[in-house]
Order: C-alpha cells, then sequence, then structure tokens
C-alpha cells in the first residue's frame, strides 16, 4: 500500500531522514518508533508532503506521491497530531466537516458522515455543535480522529495522537483506535514514544535511530530478536521479556482441551495480565474462558513458550 | 505608549456581568441632593457678561424637576431592588429617558428664559449649561453605559445607544433647543463646524491610512522575528513618549526644510506647516499599535492549526480566508478601535499647526475665553471618539468567533 | 552601574539643556538669522522644567493613589459589586481626549494650572485603576487560596501577596499614566499654565520657530527620560 523509497531529507548538514525505505502493506497499523530527534516526524510529514524530500520517494497505492497534486494528495491522507489543531472558531461538526467540504460533498452526505464518525469515535450527537474549548482534552482527540477520517482516507498519519492525555484517556483512545481500524480498514501509520503504545498498536514497529530505518518487525519479532543494543535498550533492557508478554494473548496459548476450577481468565486478556494474575493467586495455572464459552486452562509454561 | 491597555470597553463585552449597578443607586442618590442646589442653567444678559445661576426647579419649575427626580429616584429603586433578568433594560431605559429629560428640560428653560429677557428688553440674553447640569447628565449617561454593558444581547445593546443617539439628535432637530448658547454658537458657524469635521475626520483616517504600510510591514517583520523584534518595538514606542504637541511642531521644522528643498512637493499642495505634518505626526503615532496588532494577529493562530490545516488540503488562499482571517480579525478590529479613538484625540493639536479640525473650535474658544465654542468642538470631540469607540465595539462583538473562550 | 544606561545620559542632556539653553543663543541666531529674539524669554526654561514637572509629578501621584485604591476597594469582597462599573467607566473614559477633557475644565475652574492639574488627575486615573485591576486579577486563584490558608489576614494578602504580584502591571500603568501627564501638561500652556509647552504654544502663535524649537526638544527629552526612568525601576523589579 504504502512504499518509502530511498527517502532522505537533509537540513543542512544534519540527515533528518537517511535513505529509508519500508513497505507497508494495507490495513497495517505501523507504529515508528525511536529515540527523540530519530526522524520520525519528519519520515511522517514527508508522506503527506508537508516537507518534500530530497532524495527517493513515497509511493502510495502503486503512484509516486510527488506527482500527484499535493492538495489532492492530501485530501486522501487523515493527519492527527498531538496538540490536535482543531480550529478554534469552528464547531465540532465544522472541524469534521473539513475534508468532505473542501471535496465539495453535499451538504446531506457530509451531514451523515458527521453523525457517523461521532458515533464511530464514542462521542454522543449533542457534541456537534459545541466548540473545541468547551471539550475535555480526549473529547478533543476524539473529534481530531474524526476529522482525519472524514472523507474515509486510505491512509491514517498520526503524530504521537495520545501524547498529551492522561494513561487512563490515552488507554482507551487506544482501544477505540483500534476498533475503528478493525471496523474501517484504514493504513495507519504512527509516531509514538510510547513503547506499550506501539507494542499494543502496531502490526509492524519501525524503529529509527539518526534518521536510518534499524529494523522493522512485527512487535513479537522485534522483542525476540532486537537489530542492536539500542533496540533492546529502547523496548526495556532487561525487562524486554516482559513487553513480549504484551504481543499475544491468553486464548492464543491456552488448551482449551482440559479445564480446571477457578475464577476463569479471559482468552482475549494479554499475557502480562495473566502473569499478574497468577502472581497475585500465587498460582501457576488459570483456568480459561473465551466468547463463545469456551473453557481451557492456561499454565506458566504456556505464556513462556516462544 | 498610551492608552493601549484595556481598551475593552463595555459594548465589547460579550457576556452579561452579574451583580447589582450599585454604582447607580449610589450615584443618583448622593448627586440628587448636591445637583438639587447648584446651578442647573444660567443666564447672562450678554455674552461677555458673567451668567447667573438659576437652580434646576427656578429654571424648570417644580414639574419638571418633581418628574426628573422621580426618574432618577425610580433608577435608583430598580438598582436597589432584589435582582430580576431585566433589570439593566429597565435601568437603560430609564436612565435614556432621563438623559433625554434632561436635555429637553434644558431647552425648555432656554426658550422661556430668552423670552423672558426678550420682553424685558433683552435682546441678547444667552443661557448656558450650569454646572448641575453636567453632574445630572453624567450620571445619567454613566449609569446607561454601565447598565448597557451588562446586558447579554449585542443587538439589544446597540439599540439602546442607536436609540439615545437618536433621540438627542431628535431633540436637536425638533428646534427644541435652539435657544440654548450652545445651539445659537452651532447655529452661528454650522458650515465652518461641518468643515471642520469632516477635516478632522480626514485627518484621523488620513493618518491612519499613512500608517497601514509601514505598521503592516513593521508588525509582519515582527511577527516572523519573534521576541527579536523588541528594539523595534522600544523605538516605535518612544514615538509614543513624545508629547504629541512636540511631535507636531518637531515635523515642522523638517518638513519646511524638505518642501523647500524639493518644489515637486509644493506642486503637490504639500508644506510644512498645515495638514501635512499633521498627517505625518499622527501616522507616527498610529505606527506602534497598527504595528503591534498585526503582529499579534499573524500569531494569533496557533501553529498546529495551521499544519492541520495545510495536512488536511486546504489551500493557500483556503487557510487564509477560512482559518487566518477569522482568528486575526477580532485583533485588527481592537486594533482600528484603539487607533481611531487615539487619533480623532491627537488630531485635536492638528489645529495649532494651522491643519484645521475641531481643535480650531477649542483653541479658538480658549482664547476668546468663548465656553461655548470650547464646548462646541470639545464635545463633538468626544462624540466622535465615542461614535468610533461604540462602533467598532459593535463589529468586534460579531466579528469575534463564537468558539473563541 | 546607572551612569552606563541611557536614562542617564537623555536625564543628563535634558538637564544640561534647560540650564545652558541661554548660551546656545548663538546657535539659534544662525539657525534663524531673522529673529530678534532667538531664546525664549517668557520664563527661564528651568522654571518652566520645574513648573512642568511639578504640574505632571503631583498629579501623577494623586491619581496613582486614588487609582491603586479604587481598584483594591473593587476587588475587596466589600467593593466587589462596583468592579464591573469601574472597568466599564475606565474602559469608556478613556475614549475622552485628554484636549478634550482640559478644555472641558476651563469654563469649569478657569485659566491657569488648576484645570490642568484637574484634567491630569482624571485622565491619569484611569490607566492606573485599569492596570491595577488588570494586575491584582492576574495573581493566580491558588495563591490567593494559599495565603487565606496560611493564615494571612486580608490586610497582609493584600500587602505581601497581592499587590507585590500585581506590581509589575501597576507600574506599567503608572508609567503610561505619568507619560500621558507630561504630554497633557504640555497641551496645558494653552489654558494658561506654565510648562514646558509654553514656548511651542507661543513659537506657534507668534510665527518663532527658535521658540517651537527649544520647546518641543525639552520636552521629548523630558518625557523620554521619565519613561526610560521607569524602564529602570522595572527592570530592578524582582522577577516573578
Amino acid at each position: 500500500m504504502i512504499r518509502l523509497d530511498h527517502l532522505t531529507k537533509r537540513y543542512g548538514a544534519t540527515v533528518a531522514v537517511d535513505d529509508v525505505s519500508l513497505d507497508i502493506p494495507a490495513g497495517a497499523i505501523c507504529a515508528l518508533v525511536g529515540p527523540s530527534g530519530a526522524g520520525k516526524s519528519t519520515l511522517l510529514r514527508l508522506i503527506n508532503r508537508l516537507i518534500e524530500p530530497d532524495g527517493g520517494c513515497v509511493q502510495i497505492g502503486g503512484a509516486e506521491a510527488g506527482t500527484l497534486p499535493v492538495v489532492a494528495l492530501r485530501r486522501r491522507i487523515g493527519y492527527v497530531i498531538q496538540s490536535v489543531g482543531l480550529f478554534p472558531h469552528w464547531s465540532v461538526a465544522r472541524n469534521i466537516a473539513t475534508v468532505p467540504r473542501l471535496l465539495g460533498w453535499e451538504t446531506a452526505r457530509i451531514e451523515r458522515r458527521i453523525d457517523q464518525l461521532l458515533d464511530l469515535v464514542g462521542l454522543p450527537p449533542s457534541l456537534a455543535t459545541r466548540y473545541p474549548h468547551e471539550l475535555s482534552g480526549g473529547q478533543q482527540q476524539r473529534v481530531g480522529v474524526a476529522r482525519a477520517l472524514a472523507a474515509e482516507p486510505e491512509l491514517l498519519l498520526m503524530d504521537e495522537p495520545f501524547g498529551a492525555v492522561d494513561p487512563v484517556t490515552r488507554r482507551t483512545l487506544q482501544d477505540a483506535l483500534l476498533e475503528i481500524q478493525a471496523r474501517t480498514g484504514t493504513t495507519i501509520i504512527l509516531v509514538t514514544h510510547d513503547v506499550d503504545e506501539a507494542v499494543r498498536l502496531g502490526t509492524v514497529i519501525a524503529f529509527l535511530s539518526h534518521g536510518r530505518l534499524v529494523q522493522a518487525a512485527s512487535p513479537a519479532e522485534m522483542l525476540r530478536a532486537p537489530a542492536s543494543a539500542e533496540v533492546a535498550a529502547f523496548f526495556g533492557g532487561p525487562r524486554l521479556g516482559l513487553r513480549l508478554l504484551q504481543t499475544a494473548s491468553a486464548g492464543e496459548r491456552a488448551d482449551f482441551a482440559r479445564t480446571i476450577a477457578g475464577e476463569p481468565v479471559e482468552a482475549e486478556a494479554m499475557l502480562d495480565e495473566v502473569v499478574a494474575r497468577m502472581a497475585a493467586a500465587g498460582v501457576t495455572s488459570l483456568p480459561v474462558k473465551d466468547g463463545q464459552g469456551r473453557r481451557g486452562v492456561i499454565s506458566l509454561d504456556d505464556v513462556v513458550a516462544r | 505608549m498610551t492608552h493601549s491597555t484595556a481598551q475593552d470597553g463595555s459594548l465589547a463585552l460579550p457576556r452579561a456581568r452579574p451583580g447589582a449597578p450599585a454604582l447607580a443607586a449610589a450615584f443618583i442618590l448622593a448627586l440628587c441632593a448636591v445637583a438639587g442646589l447648584a446651578g442647573f442653567v444660567s443666564v447672562a444678559p450678554n455674552r461677555l457678561a458673567s451668567g447667573q445661576p438659576l437652580p434646576l426647579w427656578v429654571a424648570s419649575g417644580p414639574a419638571v424637576t418633581f418628574a426628573l427626580v422621580a426618574l432618577a429616584g425610580l433608577i435608583a429603586g430598580l438598582a436597589l431592588a432584589p435582582r430580576r433578568p431585566d433589570r439593566p433594560l429597565l435601568v437603560a431605559l430609564a436612565s435614556a429617558m432621563l438623559v433625554l429629560g434632561l436635555v429637553a428640560a434644558t431647552g425648555e428653560a432656554a426658550t422661556r428664559l430668552v423670552a423672558e429677557g426678550a420682553s424685558g428688553g433683552g435682546r441678547l440674553t444667552r443661557v448656558s449649561l450650569g454646572p448641575a447640569f453636567w453632574i445630572w447628565l453624567v450620571v445619567a449617561l454613566l449609569v446607561f453605559a454601565d447598565a448597557t454593558g451588562r446586558i447579554a444581547a449585542l443587538k439589544l445593546r446597540f439599540l439602546l445607544v442607536l436609540g439615545l443617539a437618536a433621540g438627542l439628535g431628535g431633540l436637536a432637530a425638533s428646534g427644541r433647543l435652539a435657544d440654548l448658547s450652545l445651539a445659537r454658537e452651532f447655529a452661528v458657524n454650522r458650515d465652518i463646524f461641518v468643515e471642520a469635521v469632516a477635516t478632522h475626520l480626514g485627518l484621523t483616517f488620513g493618518g491612519l491610512l499613512l500608517a497601514l504600510p509601514a505598521g503592516i510591514a513593521i508588525g509582519a517583520y515582527a511577527a516572523a522575528r519573534g521576541r527579536r523584534a523588541g528594539a523595534l518595538f522600544a523605538g516605535l514606542n518612544l514615538i509614543q513618549t513624545i508629547p504629541s504637541i512636540a511631535l507636531f511642531a518637531l515635523l515642522i521644522g523638517p518638513l519646511t526644510a524638505l518642501t523647500a528643498a524639493l518644489p515637486a512637493l509644493r506642486a503637490l499642495g504639500l508644506a510644512g506647516i498645515g495638514a501635512f505634518p499633521a498627517l505625518i505626526a499622527l501616522a507616527l503615532y498610529a505606527l506602534l499599535p497598527v504595528a503591534r496588532a498585526v503582529a499579534a494577529a499573524l500569531t494569533a493562530v496557533p501553529p498546529a492549526t495551521l499544519e492541520a490545516g495545510r495536512a488536511m488540503g486546504m489551500t493557500r488562499t483556503q487557510l487564509a480566508r477560512e482559518v487566518t482571517l477569522p482568528l486575526a480579525l477580532p485583533i485588527l478590529l481592537e486594533m482600528a478601535r484603539v487607533v481611531l479613538v487615539q487619533l480623532i484625540g491627537l488630531t485635536v493639536l492638528a489645529a495649532l499647526i494651522g491643519a484645521g479640525g475641531l481643535g480650531t473650535f477649542i483653541f479658538r474658544g480658549l482664547g476668546q475665553t468663548a465656553a461655548d465654542l470650547v464646548l462646541l468642538g470639545a464635545l463633538a470631540t468626544i462624540a466622535l471618539a465615542l461614535a468610533a469607540h461604540l462602533a467598532l465595539g459593535l463589529l468586534i462583538g460579531l466579528a469575534r468567533p463564537q468558539g473563541a473562550a | 552601574m546607572l551612569l552606563a544606561r541611557p536614562a542617564a545620559w537623555v536625564g543628563a542632556l535634558f538637564l544640561g539643556l534647560t540650564f545652558g539653553m541661554d548660551r546656545l543663543a548663538p546657535l539659534f541666531s544662525w539657525l534663524y538669522p531673522d529673529l530678534d529674539r532667538p531664546v525664549y524669554t517668557r520664563a527661564g526654561f528651568p522654571e518652566l522644567a520645574l513648573s512642568h514637572a511639578l504640574l505632571a509629578g503631583s498629579a501623577s501621584l494623586v491619581a496613582t493613589l486614588i487609582g491603586i485604591g479604587a481598584a483594591v476597594l473593587a476587588t475587596r469582597r466589600a467593593g466587589r459589586a462596583f468592579a464591573p462599573s469601574l472597568q466599564a467607566l475606565t474602559s469608556i473614559a478613556q475614549t475622552f481626549p485628554p484636549v478634550a477633557v482640559l478644555a472641558l475644565a476651563v469654563p469649569a475652574t478657569g485659566y491657569g494650572a488648576l484645570p490642568t492639574l484637574i484634567a491630569l488627575i482624571l485622565y491619569g486615573l484611569m490607566p492606573v485603576t485599569s492596570a491595577t485591576l488588570a494586575g491584582l486579577a492576574s495573581v493566580p486563584a491558588a495563591l490567593r487560596e494559599a495565603a487565606d490558608g496560611s493564615g494571612f489576614s486580608p490586610v497582609a494578602r493584600l500587602w505581601q501577596v497581592e499587590l507585590p504580584l500585581a506590581a509589575p502591571l501597576i507600574l506599567a500603568g503608572v508609567r503610561t499614566s505619568t507619560i500621558i501627564g507630561i504630554g497633557t501638561a504640555t497641551i496645558g500652556s494653552t489654558v494658561g499654565a506654565l510648562t514646558l509647552g509654553s514656548p511651542i504654544i507661543d513659537g506657534l502663535s507668534g510665527s518663532n520657530p527658535a521658540y517651537v524649537l527649544q520647546g518641543t526638544v525639552l520636552v521629548a527629552l523630558f518625557a523620554i527620560f521619565v519613561d526610560l526612568l521607569f524602564g529602570e525601576i522595572e527592570r530592578r523589579l524582582p522577577r516573578l
């Protein structure tokens, strides 16, 4: 879906993005991580051409982005930033309608779309007439996501979208994003500082350092086989293994052929939660139940199995 | 560095404010007594003789006195009465009526006193406004302004102000005030007065227009430079520090030399004295507020908002029209308000260097000890400044984006 | 070092010119050879400067005291009902041009220094009042609560917490008020007050450009000097 081909961006003597090539399949969530100044945001902004590259190119759905009219290109790409950047003088509805209006949709279609989107991001319809300053940080961020998704973009770029909200809200917003992505299938590229967020949301994680792409892999692969000491340190150093527990769920490791007594864990629960439950209860195996009512068992050996 | 702070006038305040208009009650009650004793109008047999003050009940009779005092009492009672939502409106209406009543009463008294004087053989009887009238008027106007400011609906506020202005205009046009010395002075000078107002406005707007290009350029530079533009603003501030009359006079010398050296300028009708130095001085004064407001307007839009707009595929024009302009407009209008009010006042001094305007009346009046001439010029200047303040206040209220907190 | 600051230089230049203007007579004769009397003689420049400074200074002092007092009262519990009125009043009153206020004071008080003083005080009040209101409003509510919580009396809270925190804004208001005062006092010579504006007005009406030049240079230097002095005081306020 997205192909970054030898993409390079220089600012004077410093190379912000250095010869980065990366394929992101349609429907993926790609988390760009790395230390501050690694070039993550620059890379993101090269994709919707807020910045023009010095070398290489971006291909979106087979077409080279550099050859498309920039305004039309951006209207096909959703963009969400940490400070949200909602237009303070427009109501929530008008904000969400930004791109559809730019694209010249009919009023009725825009209104339907606003209702759909408010529902999609989990906001009550009554909020449509409010102004950004009347909303909480989390609500503003949801409106930001709704605005970015308004014209059904094939690609959604997010620059630390949940960086400025409290941990509980961040978690809720992450869940909401996963749900939205499952429903819309939009490809997402996400810059984040938060390792847990990258592991939780990413189907692919791309690690950048000094403008270079160090490693691109699924979260589990990256945690099992970090390409360098820097990557390993970034994902937790000696505690990196604990993050591995966030990459699989109880249902994936449980044995549904048998069961034991006790309060069961949900099959969707991640392995870190399973270990936490075991540690709290002082046991090495727990019953599991899934959505269809099947029951099974997960043991510590299953948890740490590769 | 003059009155550029807190120009947020009562008409532009977007929200209704709670709290009793206690000021109204206190003022009215205290001043009713005082103002009742001093001269309401003063009668002189001619322009040169000093007047004899007449208190309200002598000048206007018990009926009018009673009516006015009752109206004042009503306002005080309303202000002290338990709070109700329409109280500001009622107080505003009552105080507007009090203003009109006071003015009508002076006109009525003048007509009667002039007729009495004529029957007594004095054909030059002059009736001028006394201190009690001014105290009453100022208090009533303050109460009106205060009450109007507490009304939430912008349009209603504007209607009230417009209504009062129309009422006063109607009174003047009806000829009921014609026997007041002020009105006579106006009648004698009508043509010069109209011309002076036109000159005054011409100088004010001319100065502003002249300041705009440079002010916008400096403001844009400052916005781009951020903090480093401090020295530039300090320089402009220095100009504002120089007393206005000195700046006007200071320009005469260099501009005389300039026009002497460049015959082309003289051919354009520019001279070292008159409108040319006045316009330059006014423009210099306007430079700082214009530049400041432009800088503020240009930095008013958060960078994240602009980036979001760009990233969403807005063209430059769309971004300017739909985002930057609506967010910057209230700041620019606020600037226009401060500058216009300041320049209208400063233009008075243009008369001292021969540029004309309403200052002509003030300084001629001061020179001839003719209080009515001074009054004519000063009241007209104040009226112009207030009109600019209120009109731009309305525009600001309309332009203010609903979403802005 | 104060001596190295522009305020010191401008001040020295102002004083030097005030006391040495008579010696510059040859210069003015050379500049304006047609004039019989090239240096203003109706009063000495030191006298004019002193009178100007006294007029502006005393008006500024009175305006500052009343202005701060009114704003403080309007922000106390007892006077809070007056605060919106006071704010509306100052904002409306600021639209009144200083010259008009000055001119209106003449019929009421006659010519001379008195109408100037009245106009100066009335006009000087507004910047101080609105600046003090803004300054007191800028004190964070949390700090006021903290002061109350640590057992400050209302007076102690005002003196030790609110006024010091509001000081920069109040000082800016006093600065504005004083500079306007110096400017308005200059115009005061049109109603008979003896100020540095007198040479300007007499020069303009008597077609004597030398007088105009002497008056404008001195009064401009005076205003800039006072403004710079306020700048020095502001620099010396503790940074918050």
